[in-house]
């Protein structure tokens, strides 16, 4: 379920929470699945499980996930709202760094075709790029 | 293993380590113990006829003839199985493996002690029960003893732990094989040499001491390992003894504690490393100097300088050597210089203590009345023959003021003699005025060391109180019979050597005369039979043949001899006179008599004497010896009847059938008429006979009947012609 | 847990550990790194009873391990230098450590020689050197110990088994919550496998620390400021806490300890015109850590 690059700079805690908040956001979690135990994750990607549980327990702090003692942990009821309203609020940035870029030189059509291709996950050319 | 103190684990797993060394030496002891017994059987198989051989009597087989590969297992077996175990210490990652492990420090040595000691048990066990089992089947060899058997056993056992421990202490206190084996060699060494050096010394100062007796605890009586060692080159009996048991158990004890202590602190980084601190290392290495250096210091107080010089620079070439040996490291040379000083400083502690001693034992100057008895002690040899008077002389205590005043007032001339003549080691006896000749032939060989001195010496334990000094002295023959004709007045002695020793059943023998296993209750009965007849005759009597021994002749005397002790070494030899003992000397004649005439094949051979004489290779030939003693009160006379040994039709072809007839003669008429025995006239037959299939030696006595005519017979006197043969 | 206070080791002629003092606590796994003779092996010894501390001590859940048979049952110590016993085979070893470790799992053990195709039963000097390692390791990890100690035995084992390795532990970690002290020279190899790390260096703990925490609080910042910034140095980063200060021309590059949500936020206010940020390498961390220390980071 999670792929998590080792040797990537960003620290594999982190990749964890990102990669989860990932798969709720785009829908592959739906509120109320159960996420994957932190034996089975740290056996199945040979990562330490007290990094997984470091991982699962902030998502716990920041709501997005709810941990039931002795169950496991489960994407809390209002965790996609929470990812798009996240999402949303970072609009702002969006708006400030088109403006921005516009303020630089670079052209509106420029703009929306980049906006295009970040969401559609392909390129003018028809390639897929991974997002 | 729950168990703080012992784990099973490390335990077998010692044993499988020393299973190879076990089952090699199981088969080499084994073989060793079966090996000698079979090569009698197979050597006496092949003299079948003639089983019954001087060399087959049943000799005392006691604990140490029997079991003879224990101290071997005990002095070497030991040492190489407690190595094998111990020096895997030696090795880092096993220390650390071993360590890192559930187990204390004390269950590891525990375990691997107890592992030793059951392969060494078992070899001990496996040894000594085929010993016996295989001596047991042949009792016509051995005459199997098994007095003192739980004494020794337990000597043995104690001996084992204390050569174990001693390797246990010194593996847990160095790190090398090397350093091992030269610590536990100067645990064992060190204390001994020193003292040993220290005491040789004060005794070549002082004369009059008397060695082994001024530190007993040097003497192999004590020092179980030192004693099984000389014990197996000879035979010491002092074995049988609670002194090495004891002396065995303490040091076990103190090493055994030791050696858990050290093993304890034994730090892991020790392995490997030849000790764990320059301390101990240095001590090492001076102890190790000390032992040469300490000979080069005797040498050099004896005056053979240039000899000491040179252990001197052995003991630099030692100190050196030791330190690279064990720490390959050259720089350490430089380091270890400075410990020199402690070598020297020791030797100067030895040569403090030599003159401490001398001087104490030179003042010891005791005034008669002061002294409540005396002994006189004999041990300056160690030859056990004819020890048994010496036994009673040293038990005897003398209270005599007279006697105690002449050895108190020798003791002190001679100390005032030495101390002008400066304490040399050798004395010329001609200087000293007051000592006269005196022949020698009169005292047995232990009271006079030889034929050169003109004086004797004795050795006397002084008592005062409840301190006994041993001292030895010197007299003339005059003062010397003073002492001997108290003892000859006192009870106690003469009771003592009037009483034989307790014999140890199947050792008897005689000397003449063949006797086996069969023989051995009847000679028994035969010294009992003596006993009485020396209490009968009385003390005198007896102790002049005691101090004479045999006369020589074999027809009027035979030396009757037994052991006395169970490891078969303390031989009693005793002469039978036929005018002295008549009655135990009648029934060693019946004895060999009764023997002769049983066997018929003997009897055989001899009737046919004259048909064998006359072949070309005949070795048949025969001496007897007569004894006649005729009542009228005449010196007894010594005949002899001997045979020609010739085939050919010559001079002596006549004489020689005229002597086998006298003998067939003698021998028939004493059976037919089943003459009694008489101790009066007597007849020794020693001959050599033989048949187409044999030959036969025998010896034995043939009772003579009174009144016969011994001239007639062709009987002369036993005289110069003694050693003529015909050609 | 297992302590070390204060914990010194003195050898003839040099001190191996001076005065550390370190945690492990259950349910972790704990790395340990440092070059030659830092050691590293003398602080697993002295952890796991070989050794006798010099001076403070070394203890689990309050007690001295040293000739502390109930402590040590719970240690399981897989050196570098392996010893096994002469003409042992697996299975007697095994015997071995089934009287002495009382959570000895013959299952566990029979699984994973099988696993590994390791011959029980034949003599473990005919095995090759890496196999030697693996059985030993097996056997380890079939006392099923409390903490288990691997003194740079990873280095020797190949990928595949050190996966196989890592996979066993985590378990262990979530079922029993027992831990593991892995040392090693390669920072790499301890990165992803461990939680907490030790860095030594001559005999001294230079610092011991969650990884989470070092990775996520310790980045790299690129920033710069539009020309009429003019000159400046670090202390116009009053507020953060920099390790590292490097400016050439009008571009700085610094190393920040913080909380990196907060450090972008301060930094943002600023108004950059450039303003990137990079999460470290462990190797980075350790490097820095150290030059600010005054040492350099080697390991060889």
């Amino acid at each position: 379920m999670l792929q998590i690059d080792v040797l990537s700079r960003v620290p594999v805690y982190e990749q964890i929470i990102d990669q989860i908040e990932t798969l709720i956001a785009t829908g592959a979690m739906e509120a109320g699945d159960q996420l994957p135990s932190v034996r089975g994750l740290s056996v199945e990607i040979l990562v330490n499980p007290n990094t997984i549980q470091k991982a699962y327990t902030e998502l716990d702090n920041l709501g997005i996930v709810t941990s039931v003692p002795g169950r496991g942990c489960f994407v809390s009821q209002n965790a996609p709202e929470m990812l798009r309203r996240r999402g949303t609020e970072s609009l702002s940035e969006l708006y400030a760094l088109a403006k921005r870029l516009h303020s630089l030189g670079v052209r509106a059509e420029e703009l929306h075709q980049t906006i295009d291709e970040a969401v559609s996950g392909k390129t003018a050319d028809g390639t897929g790029k991974e997002g | 293993m729950k168990n703080k103190l012992f784990s099973r684990g490390i335990y077998t797993e010692g044993l499988r380590r020393l299973r190879v060394f076990g089952l090699i030496l199981a088969a080499v002891g084994l073989l060793a113990e079966i090996a000698p017994p079979m090569v009698i059987k197979m050597e006496a198989a092949k003299y079948a006829a003639n089983s019954l051989n001087d060399s087959y009597i049943p000799g005392a087989s006691g604990f140490f003839a029997t079991c003879y590969v224990l101290p071997a297992i005990v002095l070497l077996v030991v040492p190489l199985m407690t190595l094998v175990l111990f020096s895997s210490f030696n090795r880092r990652a096993y220390c650390d493996f071993c360590h890192s492990l559930p187990y204390t420090r004390s269950c590891i040595f525990i375990s691997n002690v107890a592992a030793v000691m059951t392969w060494v048990l078992g070899l001990m066990v496996l040894c000594g029960a085929s010993g016996i089992l295989i001596r047991i089947a042949m009792p016509e060899f051995f005459a199997l003893s098994f007095t003192g058997y739980g004494m020794y056993i337990l000597t043995e056992i104690l001996t084992a732990l204390y050569v174990c421990f001693t390797v246990t202490l010194a593996a847990s206190l160095t790190g090398t094989v090397f350093s091992n084996i030269t610590l536990a060699a100067l645990i064992f060494s060190f204390p001994r040499i020193m003292v040993w050096l220290v005491t040789q010394q004060i005794n070549e100062n002082m004369p009059l001491l008397c060695g082994n007796l001024y530190t007993p605890i040097l003497s192999p009586r004590y020092n179980p390992v030192v004693a099984l060692f000389y014990n197996t080159f000879d035979s010491d009996r002092t074995l049988n003894d609670w002194g090495p048991i004891i002396y065995a158990a303490v040091i076990c004890v103190l090493y055994a504690g030791l050696s858990l202590f050290f093993f304890n602190r034994r730090k892991s980084e020790t392995a490997g490393q030849p000790a764990p601190g320059r301390i101990t290392q240095a001590v090492v290495r001076i102890a190790l100097t000390m032992i040469p250096s300490a000979f080069g210091t005797v040498l050099i107080i004896n005056g053979e300088t240039a000899l000491g010089i040179v252990m001197y620079i052995l003991a630099l070439i030692a100190y050196f050597a030791y330190e690279i040996l064990s720490t390959l490291k050259w720089k350490n040379l430089l380091r270890s210089l400075p410990a020199i000083a402690a070598v020297v400083v020791l030797n100067f502690v030895l040569v403090g203590a030599i003159f401490a001693g001398t001087y104490f034992a030179k003042s010891y100057r005791p005034d008669a009345d002061s002294i409540d008895s005396v002994r006189i002690v004999d041990l300056t040899d160690n030859s056990n023959t004819e020890n048994y008077p010496n036994n009673a002389i040293s038990k005897v205590k003398i209270t005599d003021r007279s006697v105690i005043e002449l050895v108190t007032t020798t003791l002190n001339n001679n100390l005032e003699y030495y101390e002008k003549r400066g304490f040399l080691p050798y004395v010329d006896p001609d200087d000293y005025e007051n000592f006269k000749s005196i022949t020698s032939s009169a005292y047995p060989d232990r009271y006079v060391n030889n034929n050169e001195k003109t004086f004797t010496e004795i050795t006397v334990a002084f008592r005062e109180g409840a301190v006994t000094r041993y001292r030895k002295i010197i007299l003339t023959k005059d003062e010397f019979n003073i002492i001997t004709e108290h003892l000859s007045k006192n009870e106690s002695y003469r009771n003592a050597v009037m009483t034989l020793p307790e014999p140890v059943n199947g050792t008897f023998g005689l000397y003449g005369i063949d006797t086996d296993s069969d023989d051995q209750d009847e000679l028994e009965e035969i010294l009992e039979t003596l006993q009485d007849e020396i209490f009968d005759v009385g003390f005198e009597k007896w102790y002049t043949r005691l101090v004479f021994g045999a006369t020589g002749g074999y027809s009027d005397s035979i030396t009757m001899y037994y052991s006395a002790d169970a490891s078969g070494t303390y031989e009693v030899r005793l002469t039978v006179t036929a005018d002295e003992y008549p009655e135990t000397f009648k029934k060693i004649c019946e004895l060999s008599w009764n023997k002769a005439t049983g066997d018929l094949e003997l009897m055989k051979a001899i009737e046919n004497i004259p048909e064998g004489s006359k072949s070309e290779s005949a070795s048949c030939w025969w001496n007897i010896y007569a004894y006649v003693k005729d009542g009228s009160g005449e010196e007894a006379q010594h005949l002899w009847l001997y045979s020609y040994s010739t085939s050919t039709e010559d001079e002596y072809y006549d004489k020689q059938m005229n002597s086998a007839e006298t003998l067939i003669k003698l021998i028939d008429d004493a059976a037919v008429n089943e003459t009694e025995f008489s101790a009066d006239s007597v007849a020794y037959f020693e001959m050599n006979v033989e048949t187409d299939e044999n030959s036969y030696f025998r010896c034995f006595y043939v009772p003579v009947p009174k009144g016969f005519d011994f001239e007639e017979a062709g009987f002369t006197e036993e005289g110069d012609d003694m050693y003529y043969y015909a050609d | 847990m297992i302590t070390a206070e204060n914990l010194t080791k003195k050898f003839s002629d040099m001190t191996a550990l001076d005065s550390i003092n370190c945690a492990i606590e259950k349910g972790c796994i704990y790395g340990m790194v440092g070059s030659n003779g830092s050691g590293k092996s003398t602080l697993l010894r002295l952890l796991s009873g070989v050794y006798k501390p010099d001076g403070g001590r070394a203890m689990l859940d309050g007690e001295d391990i040293y000739e502390n048979t109930k402590a040590k049952a719970n240690i399981a110590f897989v050196p570098d230098e392996l010893y096994y016993p002469a003409g042992a085979t697996m299975d007697r070893v095994a015997a071995m450590y089934r009287s002495l470790y009382p959570g000895f799992d013959d299952t566990r053990y029979k699984e994973l020689a099988r696993d590994l195709n390791l011959n029980r039963s034949k003599t473990l000097s005919t095995f090759s050197k890496g196999m030697r390692r693996q059985a030993m390791t097996v056997l380890a990890l079939a006392t099923k110990p409390q903490y288990i100690f691997f003194d740079e035995t990873f280095d020797g084992l190949d990928p595949v088994m050190r996966n196989y390795v890592k996979r066993l532990i985590c378990m262990d970690v979530v079922d029993r919550g027992a831990s593991a002290v892995i040392t090693s020279h390669s920072l790499r190899e301890l990165e992803d496998t461990c939680d907490q790390l030790a860095l030594l260096h001559k005999g001294g703990l230079v610092f011991e620390s969650d990884i989470q925490n070092l990775r996520t609080t310790r980045f790299k910042i690129q920033i710069a400021f539009s020309g009429d910034a003019g000159d400046y140095g670090p202390e116009k980063f009053s507020g953060i806490e920099l390790v590292r200060f490097q400016k050439h021309g009008s571009v700085v590059n610094m190393i920040v300890k913080g909380d990196r949500d907060e450090t972008v936020a301060k930094l943002s206010a600023m108004n950059p015109v450039i303003l990137d940020v990079l999460p470290l390498t462990l190797e980075e961390v350790f490097t820095y850590e150290m030059e600010a220390l005054g040492y350099s980071f080697e390991l060889d």
